[in-house]
């Protein structure tokens, strides 16, 4: 077995890990988005952005169950064979890859325009993607258990978040509801719904890290409904404090929602220490995906380690997450138009066409043996 | 230039870092794939430093799925 694969983790640390990966950078960008289509009925399409996204948790632990604790390449190199199997997995990489490129762009941006704008934008890249690959190179175990301890800290802020808020709430915000019916209501789950949910199917390259042979089912969706319900909440505080029109001009209206908490004049301002919540929820989410594509690269190439692909995979990250999105409105118009259907495509419509396929191959083989 | 130099230093750092435990473990399959990305990662790098233009990655994206927003907004 490969060193890479050593790892074990705790299906609670497993539930943890999808809890704060489905919340990754939809917090910061995700009321925007929303807003953009569905105005004030931002909150109804998050709403249905997390039904859909338990749904397809769902989807994703049938996929996760049957693959009983085997790595995704090696269940579908075991069907599909070397040359096929290999294809199809390093589409799922190739989508990897790109969702690197916008949370490093995300976390870059959100970094230079809020916190630290004297500071260039290759150096936060940098930073941050060094800090990725030495939480990789320590190893699954280490980030889980570091996810465990972070977890209740990432919650604590969220819960400061909200009790703060609630006397600035402004019910008449929600009005009118539905006014313009559920077509842009839609328009605006689909984004949501695709950048919390879908892009977790990195989810299933955990699973031969995860102890024991139990069902993953309620592993999954309860990491998905509470990664969904914070979202949920999110957006409705944003819609209630902040009104539609501020969440839709606003890149980052969570971080607006932090500047807006002022308790007796004395504790305010704390913005900074709200971005720690934003910083573990990205950080998560990018290192899960990293890992799926370093592990899959090492995977797909049959290597004993996977550690030595970290620097040159960081290098080459970096230089295309700068060409990819030069600037905020570029990646705002990629993520609007045509980034979501990239998720559908690759994150969505290939694992059902991988578990189609798991299935019918299966089937194939149970016939011959009865034949 | 200072920059390419500090690009260059940093691949030398990595090489130093992986290479000599891979040849060690006789691990040559690890050391080709190693050495390519770490080539790939070093040129792409150095070009960024020097400001040379270099096509948009998400170009694929917008080509794949261009006509689905063009087909939108008409």
């Amino acid at each position: 077995m490969p060193v890479y694969m050593n790892g074990k983790i705790s299906v609670r640390q497993f539930t943890i890990l999808i809890m704060i990966g489905s919340v990754g950078d939809s917090i910061l960008i995700m009321p925007t988005i929303t807003a953009a289509s569905s105005k004030q009925d931002a909150w109804l399409s998050m709403l249905l952005a997390l039904i859909g996204g338990i749904v397809t948790g769902g989807l994703f632990a049938v996929i996760a169950n049957r693959l009983q604790r085997v790595s995704l390449y090696e269940a579908i190199r075991q069907r599909l064979g070397l040359w096929f199997g290999g294809f199809f997995f390093l589409l799922f990489l190739f989508s990897s890859f790109f969702c690197l490129l916008t949370l490093l762009s995300e976390m870059s941006q959100f970094t230079t325009t809020q916190l630290m704008p004297e500071t260039p934008v290759n150096a936060i890249i940098l930073f941050f993607t060094a800090v990725i690959i030495i939480a990789y190179r320590y190893g699954v175990e280490a980030y889980a258990r570091m996810g465990e301890l972070l977890f209740p800290v990432m919650m604590g802020l969220f819960a400061l978040l909200v009790v703060f808020l609630m006397p600035q709430i402004e019910w008449p915000n929600v009005r009118p509801i539905m006014a313009r019916g559920m077509v842009p209501i839609i328009q605006g789950a689909l984004p949501a719904y695709c950048t919390g949910f879908v892009e977790m199917v990195v989810l299933l390259m955990l699973v031969p890290y995860v102890e024991g042979n139990a069902k993953l089912t309620r592993s999954i969706l309860s990491g998905f409904a509470v990664g969904g319900t914070v979202l949920f909440l999110i957006v409705l505080l944003s819609v209630l404090v902040l009104g539609p029109s501020l969440m839709e001009t606003k890149y980052y209206p969570t971080f607006v929602l932090a500047q807006k908490i002022m308790i007796g004049h004395f504790f305010e301002r704390i913005e900074a220490v709200m971005a720690f919540l934003w910083v573990i929820t990205v950080f998560y989410k990018t290192l899960l995906q990293f890992f799926t594509l370093t592990t899959g690269l090492a995977q797909v190439f049959q290597l004993k380690e996977s550690k030595m692909l970290t620097i040159p995979l960081g290098m080459i990250l970096l230089v295309s997450t700068v060409y990819g999105t030069p600037n905020i409105t570029a990646y705002n118009q990629l993520l609007t138009n045509y980034y979501p259907w990239f998720d559908l495509t690759f994150f969505l419509v290939l694992p059902v066409l991988i578990l189609i396929l798991l299935l019918a191959i299966k089937q194939k083989k149970q016939q011959k043996v009865q034949n | 230039m200072a920059s390419v130099f500090g690009v260059l230093a940093l691949a030398a750092g990595a090489f130093w870092l992986e290479a000599p435990g891979l040849i060690r473990r006789q691990q040559f399959r690890e050391l080709v794939i190693f050495l390519v990305l770490l080539i790939i990662g070093t040129v792409l790098y150095s070009l960024l430093v020097l400001q040379i233009t270099l096509p948009n990655p998400f170009v694929l994206v917008k080509w794949m799925f261009g006509w689905i927003g063009t087909a939108r907004s008409s």
